[in-house]
């Protein structure tokens, strides 16, 4: 039982840290993404 | 010599075809009650008659050709291939009674379009639309971007052998966990979990945003449905400029990209596997590409000098590309801005971006990161063997989910799906040029609809010759089910015509 549990809460764990990370991804990619726009504003405007 | 199909064959297709066709009959009973909940007479009566008649066809499909045969990889073919036309025209049927659709070709046109998760969209007078009706435009964005396979495996069949192959025929090459029926049970605990999460936090930046609460969660749920599966439909004509929400534009990116991300690599991190989200080739070519496309883009848009300052120009710049590269389809610009203001090379920094997708197993269609980083991975082998002595052994590895020796057979299946894109692309390109548009706005709307994005310069009305109509439904159709079940269909036809007995 006790076990179980622990397992139920790994996996539980495991998930909520991986969607964290994933909405971290995206906002390391609107970061990327705003650095890209400023670098050829910068060279081009 | 190939054989001809034998009634028992046509019968086991009909069967699970018919096993679909009650399955889509079951999904509409949700926008039935949403009529009846917000008292919409006419939308309740066209769902009462839409599922009348597409129950009885699929009880009728299932009756006639009853069988206990288990699907062969040709049956499985062959049904992937035809449950997403049979679904296309009995979905049609209350699109068409809503009165909002010219000829029940244009709300065929809507139903693919939802089901490849396409969002291009030949509705009239979408601000007016019921919401039962509205609803299940969304809705079969989800069933098409969830696969309506999958869908069938997940609530319809049980685990046999003919599932997997049925799987295969939909695009998705990706068997996450042994067993396909929780693969595919998988795929929907991810959906679910994030449909929660997403829609709470579109309701909440709708209503902060003045939205009233039931506009804010009925059209939250909707563009959920819409960012996640990477479809592009938007209760609203206006696409996303309706909302003028940076929040809500924040928060549909990370649906958007989360969405275009593969499940294979959605199930590794949130099974602890946290490495992967930077040795992943397909997140290291999504990346790379982004900065490739986004570079041209900005390059045109700065050029023609469309935007005054950093941060509108980023904020339109960055939001279309995304839209554009995860195969959403969503639109903070009008259709002809792209034409009038981005100019030529900001909407080819567009259009590589549509042709490119995201990634294999998720909800985007197009060639997909992956296909790019093998190749590129191959092409950087070939150069590579060309400098070191001929002696010398060259092993390229890729790493996705696990390490892989690249070798000839991936090159070959990459190249092959890559060759089969650029004719679809050029198919609706030529015929869109046959009907007088440009070649950049032409190619633009063909790889659009063939890409499964939804982006449109403008071509795409209720006013467009039937014909192009036509080559953009076949676009998306291919397109979304990534030529390997047409192929197999096709040859069924040769069979059936040619074959010996």
């Amino acid at each position: 039982m006790i076990t179980k549990l622990k397992n139920i809460s790994r996996t539980t764990w495991n998930g909520i840290m991986g969607i964290a990370l994933e909405v971290a991804m995206t906002i390391i990619l609107v970061a990327a993404g705003f650095a890209v726009c400023l670098f050829w504003w910068g060279i081009l405007k | 010599m190939i054989l001809k199909p034998t009634v028992t064959d046509y019968k086991i297709i009909g069967y699970y075809l018919g096993k679909i066709i009650a399955g889509i009959a079951i999904f509409m009973f949700i926008p039935l009650f949403i009529g009846m909940a917000y008292s919409e007479l006419q939308p309740t009566v066209d769902y009462l008659c839409s599922i009348a008649i597409t129950l009885l066809i699929g009880l009728a499909f299932m009756t006639v050709c009853y069988t206990k045969e288990d699907l062969t990889n040709m049956h499985a073919m062959a049904v992937a291939a035809l449950s997403w036309i049979a679904a296309m025209f009995v979905s049609a049927i209350p699109l068409y009674l809503s009165g909002h659709y010219a000829s029940f070709l244009d709300s065929c046109f809507e139903a693919m379009s939802g089901y490849a998760t396409t969002g291009l969209s030949l509705v009239n007078d979408l601000d007016h639309m019921a919401r039962a009706h509205n609803f299940w435009r969304h809705l079969t964005m989800f069933i098409g971007g969830q696969g309506i396979v999958v869908i069938a495996l997940t609530f319809l069949f049980k685990g046999t052998a003919g599932a997997f192959r049925m799987y295969l025929g939909e695009a998705r090459d990706e068997k996450i966990l042994p067993n396909v029926i929780a693969t595919s049970r998988f795929i929907w605990l991810v959906s679910m979990v994030y449909l929660i999460l997403g829609t709470v936090a579109l309701s909440i930046s709708g209503i902060a945003g003045g939205l009233k609460v039931d506009k804010s969660i009925f059209d939250s749920v909707c563009l959920f449905m819409a960012a996640w599966d990477t479809g592009g439909f938007t209760p609203q004509s206006q696409s996303m400029l309706f909302y003028h929400n940076a929040i809500f534009e924040l928060i549909t990116i990370s649906l958007m990209v989360l969405g275009a991300m593969n499940f294979a690599l959605h199930y590794a991190l949130w099974t602890g596997n946290k490495g992967e989200a930077r040795r992943n080739i397909e997140v290291i070519t999504f990346l790379a590409s982004v900065v490739v496309t986004l570079s041209v883009t900005a390059w045109g848009v700065i050029d023609k000098r469309a935007y005054g300052g950093i941060l509108p120009f980023f904020g339109k710049t960055f939001y279309q590309l995304i839209s554009a590269h995860t195969g959403t389809g969503y639109a903070t610009i009008y259709p002809r801005q792209f034409v009038n203001e981005w100019g030529q090379l900001g909407m080819l920094g567009i259009t590589m971006a549509m042709a490119v997708g995201g990634s294999v197993c998720s909800t985007t269609g197009a060639i997909k990161v992956l296909r790019i980083g093998v190749l590129y991975k191959a092409l950087r082998q070939d150069i590579k063997k060309l400098l070191i002595p001929d002696s010398a052994v060259l092993v390229q590895k890729i790493h996705h989910i696990k390490d892989l020796i690249l070798d000839d057979r991936h090159v070959r299946i990459a190249a092959l799906i890559l060759l089969s894109y650029l004719l679809l692309y050029l198919f609706g390109t030529v015929i869109g040029m046959l009907y007088g548009f440009s070649l950049s706005e032409a190619s633009f709307e063909s790889i659009s609809a063939a890409a499964n994005v939804g982006l449109s310069c403008g071509i795409t009305s209720p006013t467009m010759p039937a014909p192009l109509k036509i080559t953009y439904i076949i676009q998306m159709w291919m397109g979304r089910l990534e030529f390997i079940a047409i192929f197999a269909l096709s040859g069924m036809v040769v069979a059936a015509i040619k074959g010996k007995r």
